[in-house]
């Protein structure tokens, strides 16, 4: 607080608190006081003792502190209802549970369906136009609206049934096929509606879909802006597209003309004005108009494969960059912010887990699906560091210890099973784990469902040495009653500061002893460690005797510790899934937040 | 068992005031903070078969409300005040004083006493019978703003002499 008024600032606090308070909620002013509060944690007692005042007032200071037998009446009515109303829910989830399963059954055929699909041929999304507009209907007018797009003049009913007439078909319209939270600066595209040529659209947030006819799309993500210039041509000022098309189909930027070969692509306009095109599928032509590039300009135009990437620079020289598909919004994932946004629980769970990908600060994250662990290999899905931090699962030299795949928290999604019987570990080389030494801020998240039929201490990520000081992390949870560590524990050690054993556990009986899917979590803040199960915190540990974790070389190892690979007792021996190391700290509610969107239904 | 259950209620009574200022500090608005009140009871009471009497009920009851709160958190995110790190802060801090509950309520009402009517009156109209700050300026025929500074000044003077209050020892 060098420098400042502390007095001034808690004044400023005060004051700010005084007028939520009283006027109500004002963005301004809760931006202002979160930021202030954020430079100065001093400020934080005074603001909380300041609201505690104002909420005594609120009620202790004038109202009657005993209830009357009126008020006792109504909670004991209150109470009956709540007691009712859980025998309710829980006959409502048996129900539930058998109408789910019979979604995820039918979810697995279409992703079967869609699969072999894929592989007859270059078109996957196939949008009948009916089925266009009755999108469109759907998502972006309820109700009476939606259903007169069906019947109006553009499509009248039955006209998706006639024979076509044998001549050169018209330009097809290119509608808004689908849309999800939306906000559109300036002209905002009609439902149901085409949009019209020549015309800047803007897309302040949301992302969007456009239908070109019935087998092209463009997906827009946020901010973008752009314009439709004419017959399957799409002007991009800024933000990214992806387009799945067919060929001759074109996008334009100020700096380059990217016209598809028959695939499936992605189109980025930085505000620095580079431009990036990625090919997922097929190929493209980028013909470089090269607009601001003077004489230097690399004006021939090359031609992209699919799993390449260029750029365009400002100057117009192309080079070639790292492909990143995960950077793109494709119309397979705004289907699923889609059906997110309209309450499936699973959705918002995947919507959840590809955030989490996308989070520039996280170091790794396995889904531990099926489909990341073809060849033997564990693979980070994290996209900051995409292609390190690949596991391998098992010994080098002990066949049947690679952990196996199960079925996961939600039935079509994967799970690894891990045998301490069998040894079973995943491996990331020390080489690509060296990302941990010196962190001062991490947060490790994991769901497990440990068998509690073994008693053993299932190691779930650990890098550490044979010393015993030779510590970079370890977590734990402690499946028996072992000296100092008590059964059902959660350990986090980072170093073990002399022997303050008990200052690494999260105490006794602190998680449960059922074979149960459960979401546990350890924030390590300069030292400082929380410890989460199923969202709440369990138990806080103060700095211990580094800041940082410690300078390891190491295999990072998940399901096994390094010291103890002969011990069977100290493998995990239970399911694991989604496990992730992000690089700062996780609040209680983005915890909380995790565990509820992950949580499986049966479980709730 | 009914005795069972007239025992909860009853102790839920005696500590529902408690919960609801620990939720308004953690939303600020009284509307949101009743709204949650009642979520909270409804799990406190279908969840009423978990709670062990020998263990203080306002830890415990106080995971329910958090819980409430980050539901409602999650529903409302265009009118949360506190970002999610500051919460927390706020939170912690919340316990803490929880801890010295009836020394902080003892000391607000001595320092009450040193309030001069005229102060005692608009803090009435404000707490005691729930006026707007406009419909108290009528009340004491003073403008919106005049009336909004003097109950800003009062809670000031509130924290203050409840700040010295425990500093000295003399609420206890």
């Amino acid at each position: 607080m060098s420098g400042r008024n502390l007095n001034n600032e808690i004044e400023r606090v005060h004051e700010l608190v005084s007028q939520l308070c009283e006027q109500g909620y004002e963005p301004e002013r809760a931006a202002e006081l979160n930021a202030l509060l954020r430079s100065a944690p001093e400020l934080i007692e005074p603001c909380v003792e300041y609201l505690d005042v104002h909420s005594h007032m609120m009620t202790q200071a004038f109202w009657p502190l005993a209830m009357d037998a009126e008020d006792q009446d109504i909670l004991n009515e209150v109470f009956r209802e709540a007691v009712d109303a859980k025998r309710l829910h829980e006959a409502e989830k048996l129900a539930k549970r058998s109408w789910e399963r019979q979604q995820q059954d039918e979810a697995e055929r279409v992703a079967q369906r869609q699969a072999e699909s894929k592989e007859s041929g270059p078109i996957v999304i196939v949008i009948p136009r009916v089925a266009v507009f009755a999108a469109a209907a759907m998502v972006l007018i309820a109700g009476a609206i939606g259903l007169s797009v069906l019947f109006s003049e553009d499509s009248p009913p039955g006209s998706a049934m006639q024979e076509p007439e044998e001549q050169t078909p018209a330009p097809a319209p290119v509608v808004l096929a689908k849309a999800v939270d939306t906000r559109w600066a300036g002209t905002a595209p009609l439902p149901g509606k085409p949009f019209d040529i020549e015309v800047r659209y803007s897309l302040d947030s949301g992302m969007a879909l456009l239908a070109f006819g019935e087998d092209e799309t463009v997906v827009v993500e946020a901010p973008a802006a752009f314009t439709l210039t004419g017959d399957r041509r799409l002007a991009l000022h800024a933000g990214q597209v992806v387009a799945r098309a067919e060929p001759g189909f074109a996008i334009e930027t100020e700096q380059a003309l990217i016209v598809d070969l028959g695939t499936a692509f992605g189109v980025s306009v930085e505000p620095a004005g580079r431009i990036t095109t990625h090919v997922f599928e097929g190929k493209v032509r980028l013909e470089n108009l090269g607009t601001n590039s003077g004489a230097h300009a690399d004006r021939a135009a090359v031609e992209i494969d699919a799993g390449a990437a260029v750029a365009v620079n400002d100057a117009g020289t192309v080079t070639p960059v790292e492909l990143d598909p995960q950077s793109f919004l494709t119309a397979a994932k705004l289907d699923i912010y889609a059906q997110a946004a309209a309450g499936s629980a699973y959705h918002q769970w995947l919507v959840s887990s590809y955030e989490l990908q996308r989070d520039p600060d996280m170091i790794a994250y396995y889904l531990f699906d099926q489909a990341d662990t073809k060849a033997g290999r564990l693979v980070n899905q994290a996209r900051s560091t995409r292609g390190r931090l690949d596991g391998v699962l098992g010994h080098q030299h002990l066949p049947g210890s690679e952990p196996e795949a199960v079925s996961g928290r939600w039935g079509h999604n994967g799970a690894m099973r891990f045998e301490a019987g069998e040894q079973d570990l995943v491996r990331v080389a020390a080489e690509d784990a060296r990302v941990l030494n010196g962190l001062d801020q991490l947060t490790i998240g994991v769901w497990v469902k440990p068998d509690q039929r073994n008693q053993v201490s299932h190691h779930l990520v650990t890098k550490r040495g044979q010393g015993v000081n030779a510590l970079n992390l370890v977590m734990v949870w402690e499946g028996f009653n072992k000296g100092v560590y008590r059964r059902n524990a959660l350990l986090f050690h980072s170093d073990l500061g002399g022997t303050d054993y008990p200052g690494h556990q999260s105490g006794d009986d602190s998680l449960h002893d059922a074979s149960r899917w459960t979401h546990i979590a350890v924030t390590f803040d300069r030292g400082e460690r929380r410890f989460y199960a199923d969202g709440e915190l369990i138990a806080i540990k103060p700095r211990a005797a580094s800041g940082r974790l410690p300078e390891l070389e190491a295999d990072l190892l998940i399901g096994a510790a390094l010291v103890h690979l002969d011990d069977p007792r100290t493998y995990l021996d239970g399911d694991i899934d989604e496990l992730f190391m992000l690089g700062r700290v996780m609040s209680a509610e983005q915890i909380y937040e995790l565990y509820e969107q992950g949580v499986p239904k049966e479980q709730q | 068992m009914e005795q069972h259950t007239g025992d909860f209620v009853r102790l839920y009574a005696a500590n529902q005031q408690a919960l609801y200022r620990y939720i308004l500090m953690l939303v600020m608005d009284p509307n949101d903070a009743n709204d949650i009140l009642q979520e909270t009871a409804v799990a406190l009471f279908s969840k009423h078969d978990q709670y062990d009497k020998n263990r203080p009920f306002i830890p415990w009851a106080k995971r329910f409300a958090y819980l409430q709160v980050l539901q409602f958190r999650k529903k409302n995110r265009s009118r949360v005040v506190f970002d999610s790190d500051i919460m927390d802060l706020v939170a912690q801090h919340a316990d803490r004083l929880s801890a010295m509950e009836s020394e902080r309520g003892m000391a607000l009402k001595a320092c009450l006493e040193r309030v001069p009517a005229r102060g005692r009156e608009v803090l009435e109209y404000r707490y005691g019978t729930n006026m707007s700050v406009e419909e108290i300026g009528q009340q004491v025929n003073r403008s919106r703003v005049a009336v909004y500074r003097q109950l800003s000044r009062l809670r000031k003077f509130l924290y203050e002499c409840v700040r010295e209050r425990l500093d000295r020892g003399a609420a206890v």
